[in-house]
């Protein structure tokens, strides 16, 4: 296959001193982007230079300082919101993804859903696009349904329409899965969405870094997403909405500087968007997160895209060789961001997980805080490979060689038939009555854990 | 995990079905074998320190030490739940 790139990968690499670390004696091959992102110096001076050199609160102190930081965190939010295509009075800022959408669930949710309402999600959600609706349900009277996905792990716009004729009050939906890999047309989703009388909620989380988001094209309600899984610090995200949602909205939390004014027993809010930023804000991560998007833009989303795409397919076709190897997801690279989850024969990917870190190699086990998913997947957990800019062809060479790496440890036969062990499901001691025998439900035949959907 | 209790607290027999990674089935399978013939108490006494020596002193780190331990959190609880006590044991 051609090895083709679309900008200097090695330079790229020499951005991120993490990458420089030795793990385990190895050369570190980071694959675990979907969970979090690494940093480049790029951002991390940013840190450096805002708590070296101007320190301050901000919108309320008039020295020197205090205006240098105000002016650099008001830059950072317009960097951020150019960066997908929204104005700067439509975004909030959050603590990531998780908090954005618990901010549409408080400030939105118990204000306009009412009993009886109907709430949809779909099968595919990260916890954070679920339970917060479950919660909200729980607390309005309303109904939360989910919408189905098709074999090939794509949303199955039939089972979307269907629900859709229950007049739902809120539908949400992640751009891109960070288990299957697929890209949603979140556009298509929130135009029949809009149709029906619904609002939208866009989990950007896994879409963000990966691909050019236009917020505006998309014609979403809302759009959340994490400000460290696209080279940014931790502890810092947006909600991106418009102005005239958001004055129609309850505030989140109070306290300083969300308020107009305050009398002994009511207040009058800001405007937004600081009337949902309650309190100090997070104005160094802010700051690191407007560096990370300037650096991403130096780069161009175009490019960091078609890296991810030439990787990804390069990926599937060196894994896919690898006996027993299980990949979840759409089977077009194109139809999918930089995520492979994946199961090698009955390897529990913890065990995995444990065996390519001696290989320094860094990859996600478990269920990926998509447990309705796994569910839907048939499967307790998979391995998970995320990729970003910084990764090389090399890497996934590297991973391929850590998978055989581990079927050579769990003596998995090499012949071309063979997938794997029977199973994991093992007995103790054997039992010794037959009366015992007959009293347990012991499976006859062992059970596969791993899934081939 | 199953277990068959004679007189009223030794473990006659010892069972589990479990499915997951290679420590939390040898753990717990190793912890059958080692549970056999004792009494409740020996189950009640058992500790982070006894599995982790059990299994040979593995370097397990903070994720993987809970695989180690499943089983015999599974086997405490039933105990526990069997003798119709609290369990007070807390977590580390
Ligand atoms: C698709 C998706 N949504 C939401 C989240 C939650 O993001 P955060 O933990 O930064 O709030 C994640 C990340 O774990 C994710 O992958």
């Amino acid at each position: 296959m051609l090895k083709t790139e679309a900008f200097d990968v090695e330079a790229v690499r020499r951005d991120f001193p993490i990458l420089a670390r030795k793990v385990r004696g190895k050369r570190l091959v980071y694959l675990d982007n979907a969970a979090t992102t690494q940093k480049p110096t790029q951002v991390i001076q940013s840190l450096v230079d805002y708590y070296s050199r101007y320190n301050s609160n901000i919108h309320r102190s008039v020295h020197t300082l205090g205006e240098e930081a105000t002016e650099a965190h008001e830059s950072a939010r317009k960097r951020v919101a150019g960066f997908v295509g929204a104005s700067p009075k439509g975004l909030v800022f959050t603590r990531g993804t998780t908090e954005s959408t618990n901010l549409v669930r408080f400030a939105w949710g118990e204000r306009f859903v009412k009993k009886e309402d109907t709430i949809l999600a779909t099968t595919m959600e990260h916890h954070s696009n679920i339970v917060p609706w479950q919660l909200l349900a729980r607390k309005q009277g309303a109904a939360l349904k989910l919408v189905s996905l098709k074999p090939d792990g794509t949303l199955d716009m039939e089972s979307l329409e269907g629900l859709l004729r229950l007049s739902p009050s809120l539908v949400a939906v992640t751009h891109c899965s960070n288990v299957l890999g697929t890209i949603n047309d979140v556009q298509k989703v929130c135009s029949m969405a809009k149709a029906a009388g619904a609002v939208t909620v866009v989990d950007g989380a896994q879409a963000v870094p990966h691909v050019s988001v236009d917020v505006g094209e998309i014609g979403c309600d809302f759009y959340a997403f994490s400000g460290h899984k696209m080279l940014g610090p931790t502890g810092i995200g947006a909600l991106v909405s418009s102005k005239e949602t958001l004055e129609a909205m309850d505030p989140f939390q109070g306290g300083g500087e969300m308020i107009r004014e305050v009398f002994p027993d009511h207040a009058t809010w800001n405007d937004v968007p600081y009337k949902f930023e309650a309190g100090t804000v997070n104005i160094a991560d802010a700051i690191g997160l407007g560096a990370a998007v300037d650096y991403l833009e130096r780069i161009g989303m175009d490019k960091v895209r078609s890296h991810e795409v030439a990787l990804v397919a390069y990926a599937m076709e060196e894994l896919a060789k690898v006996k027993g190897f299980s990949l979840y997801g759409p089977s077009d690279p194109e139809a999918r961001c930089g995520v492979l989850a994946f199961n090698v024969a009955d390897i529990h990917p913890h065990d995995l997980a444990t065996i390519l870190d001696e290989e320094g190699i860094a990859i996600r086990s478990g269920h990926h805080c998509a447990q309705p998913l796994m569910r839907w997947l048939d499967v307790s957990a998979a391995s998970r490979a995320s990729l970003y800019l910084y990764n090389s062809y090399d890497d996934i060479d590297a991973l391929k060689a850590g998978l055989e790496k581990a079927r050579r440890v769990f003596k998995l036969c090499a012949a071309p038939t063979c997938t794997g062990r029977s199973s994991w499901t093992t007995t103790g001691t054997p039992a010794t009555s037959g009366s015992w025998r007959s009293s347990t439900s012991l499976p006859a035949t062992p059970t596969r854990s791993a899934g081939t959907r | 995990m199953q277990i068959r209790v004679g007189d009223g607290r030794t473990i006659k027999e010892i069972r589990f079905t479990g499915k997951g990674c290679a420590i939390s089935q040898a753990s717990a399978s190793m912890l059958t074998e080692l549970a056999k013939g004792k009494n409740l108490d020996w189950v009640k006494a058992l500790s982070k320190e006894d599995i982790v020596g059990m299994l040979g002193n593995p370097e397990l780190g903070p994720s993987r030490i809970k695989c180690a331990l499943l089983g015999m959190k599974v086997l405490k609880t039933g105990v526990y739940g069997y003798l119709g006590t609290k369990m007070t044991d807390t977590e580390d």
